[in-house]
C-alpha cells in the first residue's frame, strides 16, 4: 500500500525530530537533503554494519513492531516510527485531541523481586516519584512514575518475585 | 597466619572476570586453578579458564548464593584436597569467618590474617589504628550522640557542614546533612526519630561532612615479615550513587608532594595494623587538597589492573608469593610508575535510564586489540547476562606514556569494542573521555551529575544513520508487491542481514 507513498519520515520520538527520505518504492531511498552513498553488511561475526564514507557504525533491531523501530547503532539507543506525510500528520492530529486521562500500565523491565511498594491505590503521585523498588542483578532499582497521577491499581507486593514485563502498577495519568 | 611452604592448587572462590583474572596467574607460577561450577551459570565463560571444575554440592534450597556459603565453600577444598582458596573480590573476601574456617582447616587464605579483616572491617578500630598511625581522618564524635546539646556541642568542635547517620545504619535512613548550627535542631531530631523507626534504635553518631571530595586509593602490599610498599595510587572519583565507573592511575588531583604524603600516609597505616597481604587504602581528598582516611579494603580491587598497568607487577602474583609466606623481594625504590592507565568497567547497564541492568545474550562481541590495550572479561559470544550476579562483564584497560595519550588509544579502543545483544555503558565511557572537565583532569565524586550534559556519547551523523537505517528497512518491507519477485537489486538486505 506503501508503494504510492513517495516520501517517509523516521520521527524520532523522544526529541520529535524528523528526519525526511524519498524512495522509489523498490526499497531505494534517498535522504531529502544530505546526498549519500549508504552500504549496508554483515561480517563474520553477526554484526550489522551501516556505512557511508568515512563512518562505519553498528547497527542493530532491538524491536520492530509494524512502523515503530528500536535500534542500536554504537550501543545508544534511538526510538523511531517511520511515517508517511499522510500518517505524520493523522499523527499529529490525534496528538491534539488526546484525552485528558489516559491509563498506563506500568510493567516489569526486568526479572527481579519486589523489595518495597512505596504506593497504594488511590494515591496521587507527580513524575519522578518512587512507586516501587525491584532488585535485580544484585542493585535495587526504583520505579519512578513517569506522569503525574492517581494509582489505579497495584497489582504486587512486597516479596513477590517478577518475570519481566509482569504487570507491576496501573497509573492513572492526570493532565 | 597458617602458611604453606607450597600451594599446589588454589581453589577459586569467586565466578566471572575474577575467576579468570586469578587462574592465569596461578597457571603461570605452576599452581592448578580450580574452579567452580554452580546451577546458575554451567556453561559460564571463566569454566573454561580452569584446569579443574568442581560441581558445587547440591543444598536444600534457599540457602545463601554459592560464593557466600562458607561450610560448602570450606568442605569443598578440604575434599578434594586443596591448598589454598582465593577469594577475588565482592562475596566473602573480606568475611573474617570465612579467613578463620580456611584456616582451620589447614587450607590457606589467601587475603590477610581473621585479626586483620575483623579489625580493618570494623570503622572504630580501623580509626583507632589510623589514629595510631598518625593518619588524618575527618572529625567525628567518639561514639554516640545522645542528647541535642552534646549534638551542638560535637558539630561546633567539629565544623559545618556534618553529617548524622543512624549507629546501626545503613541504606541512608536516619542520615542527615547539616550545613549550619541553627538547622542542627530540626535535623538532629527527625535523624533520631527516624533512626528509631527504622532500626529500633535512636543512637546517631555525627562525622564532618566533605562536599565533592576525590575519591583517592592506595594500593599497598605487605609480607609477614613486616616490610610494606605502596604501589601508587588510583583515581576513582567517577563514581554514581558509590558504584566507581571507570579508574585511572596514577591521579590527575596529585602533584609528588602531595602523593608521597598520602602513600606515606597508607605504608604508616598499613604498618600500624600489622597487614601482610594486598590491601588498599581509601582516602578522601578535599578542595584544598588535605586528604582524609576512609576506609581499607582487605582484598584484591576491581580496579587493581590500572597498577599493574603502571608497575608492571601481577598484583595477584604477590598476593600468592606473600600467602606462601615469601617475603617480599621487592623494596619500594624498586617500583617505578611508567605511563598512565585508564579502566572503563563495561556494565550490562543501560545509561539512557539510569543504569538500570540489561539482561539477554551477548550476540555477537568483538574486543579491541593492540598494544597497551588489556581486555578481562567474564562473557563470550554467546554468554548470558543474568539476574543472578551482577552487571560488570568486563573491563577495559589501556596503558599509554601520557594521560592525554590514554585517553585518545583508550576512545578507539571503545569504538572498536561491540557487544550485540545487550546495551552496556560503552557510550558512557565515550562521553567521560571526551568531557572537557575530565581531560582538564579537574573532577571529583559530583562529576557525573555536575559536569556531563549526556550521559552518551553519540558519533558523527549517528542520530541521522540510525533515521536512515529505520527508513531503509521499513521501505524495504513495503515494497510494491510486484517487484519483489523478479527485482532483487543490491539494496534488497532483507534475507541477507538476516535481521530478526
Amino acid at each position: 500500500m506503501n508503494s504510492l507513498n513517495k516520501e517517509l519520515i523516521a520521527l524520532n520520538k523522544e526529541s520529535n525530530a524528523e528526519q525526511r527520505f524519498s524512495t522509489d518504492g523498490q526499497g531505494k531511498i534517498q535522504h531529502s537533503v544530505w546526498d549519500n552513498d549508504l552500504h549496508f553488511e554483515t561480517d563474520e561475526d553477526g554484526f550489522n554494519f551501516i556505512s557511508t564514507g568515512d563512518l562505519r557504525y553498528p547497527v542493530e533491531i532491538v524491536s520492530h513492531h509494524q512502523n515503530d523501530y528500536e535500534l542500536l547503532m554504537n550501543g545508544v539507543s534511538y526510538n523511531f516510527s517511520v511515517e508517511t506525510p499522510f500518517s505524520i500528520r493523522r499523527k499529529k492530529l490525534l496528538a491534539t485531541q488526546a484525552s485528558e486521562s489516559t491509563s498506563i500500565r506500568l510493567k516489569a523491565p526486568m526479572p527481579g523481586k519486589i523489595l518495597e511498594v512505596m504506593v497504594r491505590t488511590g494515591d496521587s503521585v507527580k513524575a519522578g516519584d518512587t512507586l516501587l523498588i525491584l532488585e535485580a542483578m544484585k542493585m535495587q532499582n526504583a520505579i519512578l512514575a513517569s506522569t503525574k497521577g492517581v494509582i489505579k491499581k497495584v497489582h504486587v507486593k512486597e516479596g513477590d518475585t517478577t518475570s519481566k514485563s509482569d504487570l507491576l502498577i496501573e497509573l492513572e495519568k492526570e493532565a | 597466619m597458617k602458611t604453606k611452604d607450597k600451594i599446589n592448587s588454589i581453589l577459586i572462590a569467586n565466578r566471572g572476570e575474577i575467576a579468570i583474572r586469578i587462574a592465569r596467574t596461578a597457571q603461570k607460577m605452576g599452581i592448578q586453578a580450580v574452579g567452580i561450577r554452580t546451577q546458575k551459570e554451567p556453561n559460564a565463560h571463566y569454566l573454561g579458564q580452569m584446569d579443574v571444575i568442581l560441581d558445587f554440592p547440591e543444598r536444600e534450597k534457599n540457602q545463601v548464593p554459592e560464593f557466600l556459603d562458607i561450610e560448602s565453600l570450606v568442605l569443598l577444598a578440604k575434599r578434594n584436597q586443596v591448598d589454598a582458596i582465593h577469594p577475588g573480590y565482592g562475596y566473602l573476601s573480606e568475611n573474617a569467618d570465612f579467613a578463620i574456617r580456611c584456616t582451620e582447616e589447614g587450607i590457606v587464605f589467601i587475603g590477610p590474617s581473621p585479626r586483620i579483616i575483623q579489625n580493618m572491617g570494623d570503622k572504630v578500630v580501623a580509626k583507632q589504628i589510623a589514629g595510631k598511625a598518625g593518619v588524618p581522618m575527618l572529625g567525628s564524635s567518639k561514639g554516640s550522640v545522645v542528647t541535642l546539646d552534646d549534638a551542638t556541642v560535637i558539630a561546633s568542635q567539629i565544623g559545618y557542614p556534618i553529617i548524622i547517620k543512624a549507629s546501626a545504619g545503613g541504606g541512608g535512613r536516619g542520615m542527615r546533612i547539616v550545613r549550619k548550627e541553627s538547622d542542627l535542631k530540626q535535623m538532629y531530631l527527625s535523624a533520631v526519630s527516624e533512626a528509631t523507626l527504622a532500626f529500633n534504635n535512636p543512637s546517631v553518631f555525627i562525622e564532618k561532612y566533605l562536599e565533592n571530595p576525590h575519591h583517592i586509593e592506595i594500593q599497598i602490599v605487605g609480607d609477614n615479615f613486616g616490610n610494606v610498599i605502596h604501589l601508587g595510587e588510583r583515581e576513582c572519583s567517577i563514581q554514581r550513587k558509590h558504584q566507581k565507573l571507570l579508574e585511572e592511575a596514577p591521579s590527575p588531583a596529585l602533584d609528588e608532594e602531595l602523593r608521597k604524603k598520602i602513600t606515606g600516609a597508607a605504608v604508616a597505616l598499613a604498618k600500624e595494623a600489622g597487614y601482610m597481604s594486598l590491601g588498599t587504602v581509601e582516602f578522601l581528598l578535599d578542595k584544598q587538597k588535605n586528604f582524609y582516611f576512609m576506609e581499607m579494603n582487605t582484598r584484591v580491587q576491581v580496579e587493581h589492573p590500572v597498577t599493574e598497568m603502571i608497575t608492571g607487577l601481577d598484583l595477584i602474583e604477590l598476593q600468592i608469593r606473600v600467602a606462601r609466606g615469601e617475603k617480599l623481594s621487592l623494596k619500594q625504590s624498586d617500583i617505578k610508575l611508567k605511563g598512565w592507565a585508564i579502566e572503563c568497567r563495561i556494565n550490562a547497564e543501560d545509561p539512557q535510564s539510569g543504569f538500570s541492568p540489561c539482561l539477554g545474550v551477548v550476540k555477537a562481541l568483538r574486543i579491541p586489540k593492540g598494544n597497551g590495550i588489556r581486555i578481562d572479561s567474564g562473557v563470550v559470544a554467546g554468554s548470558e547476562v543474568t539476574p543472578h550476579f551482577d552487571s560488570m562483564i568486563s573491563k577495559l584497560i589501556v596503558h599509554a606514556d601520557t594521560r592525554e595519550e590514554v585517553i585518545e588509544k583508550t576512545l578507539k579502543a571503545l569504538s572498536e569494542f561491540q557487544i550485540k545483544g545487550v546495551k552496556t555503558t560503552i557510550p558512557f565511557d565515550k562521553a567521560v573521555l571526551r568531557n572537557e572537565v575530565f581531560r582538564l583532569g579537574d573532577f571529583d565524586t559530583s562529576f557525573i551529575e555536575k559536569d556531563m550534559d549526556s550521559l552518551v556519547y553519540r558519533e558523527e551523523k549517528e542520530e541521522l544513520l540510525a533515521a536512515f537505517f529505520a527508513a531503509h528497512h521499513y521501505a524495504e518491507q513495503h515494497q510494491t508487491p510486484s517487484l519483489v519477485d523478479n527485482d532483487e537489486d543490491a539494496w534488497t538486505i532483507r534475507n541477507r542481514l538476516n535481521f530478526k
